[in-house]
């Protein structure tokens, strides 16, 4: 078992890249091209972590995460936003949508799969996550 | 630069063609003010995405340049800035200009920071009007590649707002690369000597009260303490002390905390980085260990205090679970009030992005390599080519009609036809970017000769085959600015002659029966016929005193060297001439026209094939040679009577039809063949010529109308004059497509050598200087009995 990941992002190249560093990491990523296919994804993909860009078309990442967190399933997963914002309004506005942490693009391959072992106490390919309570 | 680094810095750039593309359409609404919501935040999009793909590859200017362009734009999306003229021009221009880094950064070169520095001052104007003022907080915002931070360095006291960011600047302490120590309760305690601090330290004591938003945040204290016990050995006690009765008891709302007092050092700075994530989201007192234990009701005067700012619905105890928390499993659970109401604004909008995802949703596509779709588009030749083979074979089996095998053939016939319909679609592009591109050649131009201009397209989704499109961007860019600078008038010029002051080029593209017609007009004053004619004179292109219809003198402007000598303005004057861009219209297999009226504008029409892999071709037989002409340029198929036939001089011939004359080109002639009778012309072929007047084309025969496959001759033969390509029949014949362009020019013996004193003896006798290879095309025209009045430049 792996951690699973989903990627939203409307920019194919930042999509790209995470799948890239994801995936070299070892760990498995799904992408999705906005914030709807994010959410319709969502259930099917089951993710460990969710990272989400905050401007999107159709659902923007704020649409995305109350989807999440709201819904009947898997709610409590971390969600990460990566996005070119970093203004604090827009980062308190993720924290109450129930965001669990704000990465600014862009990332570094490392830092970013570290935050991911962070968020999900992963502690790395192969084994098997601590559970969850 | 890694390989897939590479691939994507490729994809990077192939996107900001799309997004830059969906930018100049937003902002082409927003210039006729039928921008909507939505489409100002396409455009916000767009300009943020190239910003955000930029910075991953570290290119520090365009991120900076587009970060302000987003800025302004985002001042206008929230109405803080209104959209006058001037700051829609700063916004087209700025535009432009993210393309040229764009492309800059794509070639790996830089542009000159003057340039840039002017496009942002211009954006910063906008800003000073807006009154925005640039927090503080974004000054530093990702110019370089970013290192996260982490909002708090450890040892400094915390900042006020609850740290979000998220970094691992500190990970190695934290211990999260010490895997096999992280299961609880914590594992033997490493080796002291790992931890020089360890053991000499003050010991602290940790009370962590989860409020209900950290768990509906996605956070777990499981792994929030397992990361802390791999960094020591921690002994952690639940305090269940603030159970409700059982009479009262929630499942859905967290009620535990936890005291967790590590067996050995851990500096305060380091157990705040472990709570980094969730400061805002808990109490967390942390105390030294000698004193006495915190407790809830009376707690300790803590060192650090975490739990900043403290959310009124959040605390614990206060709100209603929501229904799908109840539904969930048990404890510790998420109270997911918060996050709901918080999160109304965007409940409302959700019926919008539902529409949207109906109405608006982009359709799926795929991106395929050129390379296979071209491959595809070979093979589907050659099986066209096959499939006529076999046609023909079965034909030569002269079976009864109801054989299955010419049913079978028939079938096959039609299915190879749409299989290749289906495969030139994908080669068909909109010629939408491309129209795109033009409005700021206009706006280029109109600076650059201080007039003011727009542009206005029409037949924007006009599919084209993709080569054509790309290859039309030269020619398209040259005639608009021309139309700009020689088509427009000063804006003075044109109050006085009663008209709007601004200009307006157009831009049109449309289907018609078989090929693409794409028409750029403007608005201006018209060709001056009496300076063209003196200019062609006196550049000897024509011959002094000749008499031209308005038509003739219209297209002497496509002439080499019309145009190249003179330097006209310092944006036109580019050494290129309208010769250049009918010699590329003509590359691509199209024509190009020109008609003017004076004082109301002029017009150019290009005639394109939609593919340049096949056409429609007539079969024809020349000299007993099997040879192909473009259905397309013929207008009429003629069997001419010898009462028809109308000598002119004592070689050339006239064709009389419906009260015109029409000058007779023997093909067999054009092409080496040898002459044939002058009162022998079994078959006309009526063609339009550069003129649009038509000249008759003598053939032996017409065989056949079928799609060929075009193969071109370019690549083995070179350039043939009169044969533009070639292909082959169902026999396995090969046959050559005739240039019926280079045919009617052949007029003036161009292409068969022909001396042209022997050709137009009078005409050349008449001619005071030498005859220029061009000259008797005019002199001819002018020869010619010229029933049209006026200038007739329709396009048949």
């Amino acid at each position: 078992m792996t951690l699973r990941i989903l990627a939203i992002d409307d920019s194919l190249t930042i999509r790209t890249l995470l799948r890239q560093t994801v995936e070299n990491a070892g760990f498995a990523c799904a992408t999705a091209n906005d914030g709807q296919d994010g959410v319709d994804m969502f259930t099917e993909v089951d993710p460990d972590v969710v990272i989400t860009d905050i401007n999107m078309p159709r659902l923007d990442g704020f649409g995305v995460i109350e989807a999440i967190r709201t819904g009947n399933h898997n709610a409590r997963v971390p969600i990460l936003v990566l996005s070119t914002e970093s203004s604090e309004a827009l980062k308190a506005r993720a924290r109450a949508a129930g965001a669990t942490g704000w990465l600014v693009k862009p990332f570094e391959d490392l830092q970013l799969i570290a935050i991911l072992r962070r968020v999900t106490g992963y502690s790395g390919p192969g084994s098997a996550l601590p559970g969850k309570v | 630069m890694s390989m897939s680094m590479q691939s994507i810095r490729d994809t990077f750039f192939e996107e900001c063609e799309d997004l830059l593309e969906a930018l100049a359409e937003g902002l082409a609404r927003m210039e006729t003010g039928a921008a909507d919501g939505e489409c100002l935040n396409a455009v916000f999009r767009a300009v943020h995405s190239v910003k955000g793909g930029a910075g991953a590859f570290a290119l520090s200017d365009l991120v900076a340049f587009a970060h302000r362009f987003e800025t302004v734009l985002d001042e206008i999306r929230s109405d803080r800035l209104s959209l006058s003229d001037e700051i829609m021009h700063v916004l087209l221009r700025s535009a432009d200009h993210l393309a040229d880094q764009v492309e800059a950064a794509r070639q790996e070169r830089s542009i000159d920071d003057g340039i840039t520095a002017g496009f942002l001052a211009n954006l910063d104007a906008c800003l000073t009007e807006a009154g925005f003022e640039e927090p503080a907080a974004e000054e530093d915002f990702g110019f370089s590649a970013i290192t996260l931070d982490f909002g708090a360095v450890p040892d400094l006291p915390a900042p006020d707002l609850p740290a979000f960011d998220l970094s691992v600047t500190d990970l190695p302490a934290s211990g999260l690369t010490q895997p096999e120590q992280v299961a609880l309760p914590p594992n033997a305690p490493a080796d002291a000597s790992q931890r020089p601090a360890a053991a000499m330290g003050q010991r602290h004591l940790i009370r962590f009260t989860p409020w209900p938003q950290l768990y509906s945040n996605g956070h777990d204290p499981l792994v929030l303490l397992t990361s802390l016990a791999a960094q020591a050995e921690v002994d952690i006690t639940p305090d269940l002390s603030t159970l409700p009765d059982l009479t009262d008891f929630d499942p859905a709302k967290p009620c535990v905390s936890w005291e967790i007092a590590p067996s050995e050092h851990i500096s305060a700075a380091d157990i705040d980085a472990h709570f980094e994530f969730v400061r805002g989201l808990c109490d967390l007192t942390i105390t030294p260990a000698d004193a006495p234990p915190a407790t809830l009701d009376a707690p300790i005067p803590p060192l650090l205090n975490m739990s900043a700012a403290p959310v009124p619905e959040t605390a614990p105890g206060d709100g209603e679970p929501a229904p799908a928390a109840a539904e969930a499993p048990p404890a510790p659970q998420p109270e997911l009030d918060t996050a709901s109401e918080n999160a109304a604004p965007l409940r409302r909008r959700a019926p919008k992005s539902e529409e949207d995802a109906e109405g608006r949703g982009p359709k799926p596509t795929l991106r395929v390599d050129l390379e296979r779709v071209d491959r595809l588009i070979n093979a589907v030749g050659e099986l066209i080519i096959n499939q006529a083979m076999i046609e023909q074979s079965v034909t030569d089996l002269s079976l009864p009609a109801d054989t299955e095998i010419i049913t079978h053939t028939e079938d096959y016939r039609l299915l190879a036809r749409d299989l290749q319909e289906a495969v030139m679609a994908i080669r068909a592009q909109p010629v939408k970017p491309l129209f795109q591109r033009m409005s700021r050649i206009v706006r280029e131009a109109a600076e650059a000769t201080g007039k003011a201009a727009r542009l206005v397209t029409y037949g924007e989704a006009t599919e084209v085959d993709k080569t054509v499109v790309e290859r039309l961007a030269d020619p398209l860019t040259h005639m608009i600015r021309n139309a700009v600078d020689h088509g427009l008038e000063s804006a003075a010029a044109r109050i006085a002659a009663g008209k709007d002051p601004e200009g307006t080029i157009r831009l049109s593209a449309a289907h018609r029966s078989g090929s693409v017609i794409i028409t750029i007009s403007d608005d201006g004053g018209g060709l001056d016929r009496s300076r063209v004619l003196a200019k062609a004179v006196s550049r000897g292109l024509v011959t002094e005193g000749a008499e031209l219809a308005d038509a003739e003198i219209d297209n002497l402007l496509f002439l080499p060297g019309f145009s190249t000598a003179e330097k006209i303005s310092n944006l036109s004057g580019r050494g290129v001439g309208l010769d250049v861009v009918k010699n590329a219209v003509g590359a691509l297999g199209g024509r190009i026209a020109i008609s003017s009226t004076l004082g109301s504008g002029t017009e150019f029409t290009i005639s394109l094939p939609l593919t340049l892999a096949v056409m429609d071709g007539m079969v024809i037989s020349v000299a007993g040679q099997t040879m192909v002409i473009p259905i397309a340029s013929v207008i009429e198929t003629i069997r001419p009577s010898a009462a028809d036939l109308h000598l002119l001089g004592t070689s050339d011939r006239l064709l009389a039809i419906r009260g015109r004359f029409l000058p007779m080109i023997d093909v067999a002639e054009c092409l080496g063949f040898g002459r044939r009778d002058p009162a022998q012309a079994p078959l006309a072929l009526l063609v339009e010529t550069d003129a649009q007047t038509h000249c008759a084309l003598i053939v032996d025969a017409v065989l056949d109308q079928r799609q060929v496959v075009i193969k071109g001759l370019a690549s083995n033969y070179g350039a043939i004059p009169g044969v533009s390509a070639a292909t082959v029949l169902g026999d396995g014949q090969i046959a050559l497509i005739l240039d019926t362009e280079a045919l009617t020019s052949n007029m003036s013996g161009l292409i068969s050598g022909r001396s042209n004193a022997g050709y137009l003896p009078a005409v050349a006798a008449a001619s005071p200087q030498p005859p220029s290879p061009l000259q008797p095309l005019v002199t001819r025209a002018q020869a010619l009995p010229q029933p049209q009045t006026g200038a007739s430049h329709a396009i048949h």
